[in-house]
């Protein structure tokens, strides 16, 4: 585990080096609150309620779907193994005595955990001077199911994400299957859109995606719009989607690394 | 029992091949021909541990393939294989832990940070006790003279640095065998000397087992006794290294510049690669080169004049030719 926690390290080391990165992304998170505000202020113009939201619920839900969606660095994880398999220099993770997707994983957590403190701190300063009044749950169980559900959505991209990357040793190019994923995960995780919008049909099937329980339940968990008891669904479904897609993701890994041949490279 | 056997190991590739144009991506789009290229045929190799062992041969060789093959990046299309007592590429951390592999032109560094923020993560992958690691790391730094830049960036570093730092980060768990895949590839000559002396100090040392590629002659011949010769996937040498480049090497290229237009005429028994009034290049053969070279100055004025030995692709070249009657 203590390797693990090295790359972890690394990866939070490594964000340091890069301050105007750094600075740029917390800009990134103020410019996309403020957008959400825009965009809803003007959608709750008149209304007391949308889709059953008031205008302070929509806009606390958005800035912490707004958070957990930015600090979430998983999603790069799938470009850079199918890029290092493409180019043969996913060698260098076979060689050492480190699995290549807890590997990747860690350097995920370390890159996400150093964005998280800037997030929160673009989203207080906006709230500060847009004068939002951000609903938070006082309940220290749904705070809790919210960081256990948000922690096991980080582990549960990462292995998604490293399971279409090494879809490459196959496939080689896999552009095909990130266009689909970005797709579903940007829709089911309700980053676009609370899921509570939806139809109530479209809901009862999305609860048992794991994509849902990455941003929307937890947001809504952190926002008090759903209970504790209401998140412990969620949080069995996403614990078990983690466990399927580590166990797939390493089966696939045994079976496809065979392929690899790095011809020429 | 030998630390690396392998026996009649293949490797056969499937490339795909397509006609040109744009017609030709179309039809591809249907029927793709697959292309089978034999990288390594029937290669059996022993080494012993301490052994240093030179991987020579022309781009294509198998080289490469072969190391892969030893590390377990791919597997053997057909062969036995055994890496001190494993098979490599069922890649098991107990055999990972035990080698170590340099790649010239893949690092294992963090570009992003320092040598030091590596060399962390490498002590806690590879588990090697606090005590172990600091005397590792001091020993290894110190026959590089290496400690000033262990906390500079990675990417600051020049390229010989950098390669320096790639063989400490290899060599921090005390590998038993260590794979170098042409370690001095494109470093200035100072910096070669430097990871020669370096590599020779770790054999001796340390008995680390090291089996190493390299296109540069002075490499093998300075570091390896025993020198294996790879040509079209085969071995086609398997032996003492000096006694390879005497047999086999058997004539010098020579440049000389004239100090004024000159009409050269190259001596008996020398073959002429290039010529100009002011230049020309040429080979002679090895143990007529001293009565040659005097007999060419006398004749002209030079104002220059470098000898190098043969080219290592020549070598093998004839070797192979030697052995099999065919050409690479």
């Amino acid at each position: 585990m203590s390797k693990y926690i090295e790359v972890f390290r690394l990866s939070f080391k490594m964000q340091i080096v890069w301050r105007f990165d750094a600075a740029m992304t917390m800009l990134m998170t103020f410019g996309r609150i403020f957008a959400g505000w825009i965009l809803w202020r003007t959608i709750f113009d008149g209304k007391a309620l949308v889709g059953g939201f008031t205008f302070r619920a929509m806009l606390s839900y958005y800035i912490a779907g707004s958070i957990l969606n930015a600090v979430n660095f998983s999603n790069q994880i799938s470009g850079e193994v199918s890029g290092l398999i493409r180019e043969g220099r996913f060698s260098g993770h076979m060689v050492t005595p480190m699995n290549p997707m807890g590997f990747f994983s860690a350097m995920a957590a370390g890159e996400s955990a150093f964005h998280l403190g800037f997030s929160i701190l673009a989203a207080v300063l906006c709230a500060a001077v847009f004068r939002v009044d951000v609903a938070l749950t006082g309940s220290a169980p749904g705070l809790l199911l919210g960081a256990a559900m948000a922690l096991l959505g980080l582990t549960f991209t990462s292995c998604f994400q490293y399971f279409i990357g090494i879809l490459a040793f196959k496939f080689v190019d896999i552009t095909f299957f990130l266009h689909v994923q970005w797709n579903i995960i940007a829709f089911a995780t309700g980053a676009m859109v609370p899921l509570a919008l939806l139809p109530k049909a479209a809901l009862s099937v999305l609860q048992f995606v794991p994509f849902t329980h990455v941003v929307y339940t937890p947001a809504m968990l952190f926002t008090g719009q759903l209970t504790a008891r209401e998140g412990l669904l969620g949080l069995g479904v996403i614990t078990a989607w983690t466990l399927a897609v580590l166990v797939i993701a390493q089966y696939t890994y045994g079976r496809l690394r065979v392929k690899y041949e790095g011809v020429g490279i | 029992m030998a630390l690396i056997e392998a026996k009649n190991l293949t490797k056969v590739y499937k490339r795909f091949e397509k006609e040109p144009g744009l017609w030709g991506s179309v039809k591809s789009l249907f029927h793709r021909r697959l292309v089978e290229k034999e990288a390594v045929s029937g290669f059996d190799l022993t080494v012993e541990r301490g052994e240093f062992v030179g991987l020579i041969g022309p781009n294509g060789a198998g080289k490469t393939t072969l190391i892969k093959m030893l590390t377990g990046i791919i597997p053997p299309t057909s062969g036995a294989l055994s890496v001190l007592g494993f098979t490599p590429n069922k890649l098991q951390n107990e055999l990972k832990r035990q080698y170590a592999v340099v790649m010239g032109q893949k690092s294992q560094l963090m570009f992003d940070l320092t040598p030091a923020d590596t060399f962390l993560l490498f002590k806690r992958m590879y588990e090697i006790p606090d005590d172990e690691y600091r005397h590792s790391l001091a020993l290894l730094t110190d026959l590089f003279g290496a400690g000033a830049y262990l906390n500079m960036q990675v990417r600051t570093l020049s390229l010989g640095e950098r390669m320096k730092m790639e063989l400490v980060t290899a060599l921090l768990h005390d590998p038993k065998v260590l794979f170098l895949d042409e370690p001095t590839i494109g470093l200035d000559a100072p910096a070669q000397r430097q990871i020669r002396a370096f590599l020779k100090e770790v054999n001796t040392r340390r008995g680390t087992t090291i089996l190493l590629t390299s296109h540069y002659m002075e490499d093998v011949r300075s570091l390896c006794p025993r020198s294996v010769v790879v040509g079209g996937g085969r071995k086609v040498y398997d032996g003492g290294t000096e006694a390879l480049f005497d047999a086999y090497q058997t004539h010098k290229k020579v440049t000389v510049q004239f100090e004024g237009e000159t009409a050269f005429t190259a001596p008996d028994a020398c073959a002429l690669l290039e010529q100009s009034p002011h230049k020309a290049v040429f080979t002679i053969p090895k143990e007529r080169s001293g009565a040659i070279l005097e007999q060419i100055m006398r004749e002209h004025s030079l104002s220059d004049i470098s000898i190098e030995e043969e080219d290592i692709g020549v070598v093998v070249e004839k070797i192979y030719r030697q052995e099999t009657g065919a050409r690479l």
